[in-house]
């Protein structure tokens, strides 16, 4: 899909031609109830297009906390008893949030014994990493919104900024809470 | 972090002067905690004012109806999925807000949060679309502010644009607006939706939104 420069403005010549069209005029759109919404979220978040971000998520989150705990892909690996090539798989994921559009996300499956050894390891709540991993139901809009966030603010690198490190310490505790 | 840009809305009150507005991008969620207040505390007010001089006329279904479209609550749902693909803009004059919009920027995988015939179409989607309380034909006998709806309709089709969906919307109006979207604006009435409250269905294609711009 091309997208298309466009100029955000508001002309005069078309806001005049607005007056005689609002004569009298009612714009209400959108339901009142909020039902139909919180219905249609909580579909959404249990989507093939949900876990895909959640997958990311944890993608980013095991890369940062291996990166903060100074060790190294290999390390992680063998202590976890995770395939090292999984694991590059996994913060691969993490490094491509916007591949998420481009269809570049790998999907990965852990067993719950991997995930716990994970969470071990790198001192993460196990609960909240199972939801992520989607071994568990994550019927939660708010992990979701927090993922993506989280997600979103990683730079990818090896080197976490204080800005990284902060949101990575944020969602850490939010996971905590899970 | 929101963007402002500048645009003139009328005020109907000082015999139709222009005043300097601005379309907010991004609007984020204190800001929509603050206008829904304001809109409340105002219905409220002019409710108990009888000798209201703006001639309101607030029937009961209508007032609580407005009550209840609780903005606050949309942006939590807004935030809580996919933020990204996701946009509440505003009209804004001197830090109150006259009136707001809940756009999505449609994607494949995100489909599924369209409601009833709009799922899955190739659109921008607007959830919700109002003007401020006194600003709005169907409760003040003489709104306000003029130009604020046909603002954030302009708005939600250059964002299409944005998008790559050419200028294409879609939305779903509340029975006083059908004309408004149909006769005044030019979109299409694919009559009521029967998974969507019974609101009729209204879509603007590329072709209709250039009509629309010009």
């Amino acid at each position: 899909m091309t997208l298309e420069k466009v100029d955000f403005d508001f002309p005069s010549s078309w806001l005049q031609k607005c007056d005689a069209l609002e004569d009298g005029a009612c714009f209400t759109a959108g339901a009142l109830s909020l039902d139909g919404l919180a219905s249609r979220m909580a579909e959404f978040v249990k989507s093939p297009f949900v876990s895909q971000y959640l997958l990311v998520a944890l993608g980013t989150l095991v890369h940062q906390q291996r990166v903060e705990k100074g060790l190294s892909i290999d390390k992680l690996a063998t202590d976890a008893e995770v395939d090292v090539g999984d694991l590059s798989l996994l913060e691969a994921n993490g490094k491509n949030f916007l591949g998420i559009e481009s269809r570049k996300i790998e999907h990965i499956e852990f067993e719950p014994r991997q995930i716990f050894n994970l969470a071990k390891v790198l001192d993460l709540p196990v609960i909240a990493l199972n939801k992520l991993a989607g071994l568990t139901a994550a019927n939660d809009s708010d992990l979701y919104g927090e993922a993506v966030r989280f997600a979103a603010s990683s730079k990818g690198t090896d080197h976490l900024s204080s800005h990284e490190r902060n949101v990575l310490k944020d969602f850490i505790r939010l996971l905590a809470k899970e | 972090m929101s963007t402002r840009y500048t645009v003139e809305i009328k005020d109907r009150h000082d015999g139709g002067k222009a005043v300097n507005a601005h379309v907010v991008r991004d609007v984020d969620l204190p800001t929509i905690r603050i206008a829904q207040g304001e809109w409340s505390i105002w219905l409220g007010r002019a409710e108990m004012d009888a000798e209201n001089r703006h001639g309101l006329h607030v029937p009961h279904d209508i007032k609580n109806a407005h009550l209840h479209w609780n903005w606050e609550a949309k942006a939590i749902h807004a935030q809580a999925s996919i933020g990204l693909l996701m946009e509440f803009m505003g009209v804004e004059l001197d830090g109150t807000m006259q009136g707001l919009m809940w756009l999505q920027k449609q994607e494949a995988g995100s489909a599924m949060l369209m409601p009833g015939k709009a799922q899955g179409q190739p659109t921008s989607y607007i959830h919700y679309l109002a003007v401020a309380h006194w600003n709005a034909r169907e409760v003040v006998v003489n709104p306000r502010y003029s130009r604020v709806g046909s603002i954030l309709l302009r708005a939600a089709i250059l964002v299409s644009k944005q998008e790559g969906h050419k200028g294409a919307i879609a939305l779903h109006s509340h029975p006083q607006a059908d004309s408004w979207y149909s006769a005044k604006c030019g979109m299409t009435d694919h009559g009521p939706d029967p998974a969507y409250d019974d609101l009729h269905y209204f879509t603007m294609s590329p072709n209709q939104a250039k009509a629309f711009l010009v």
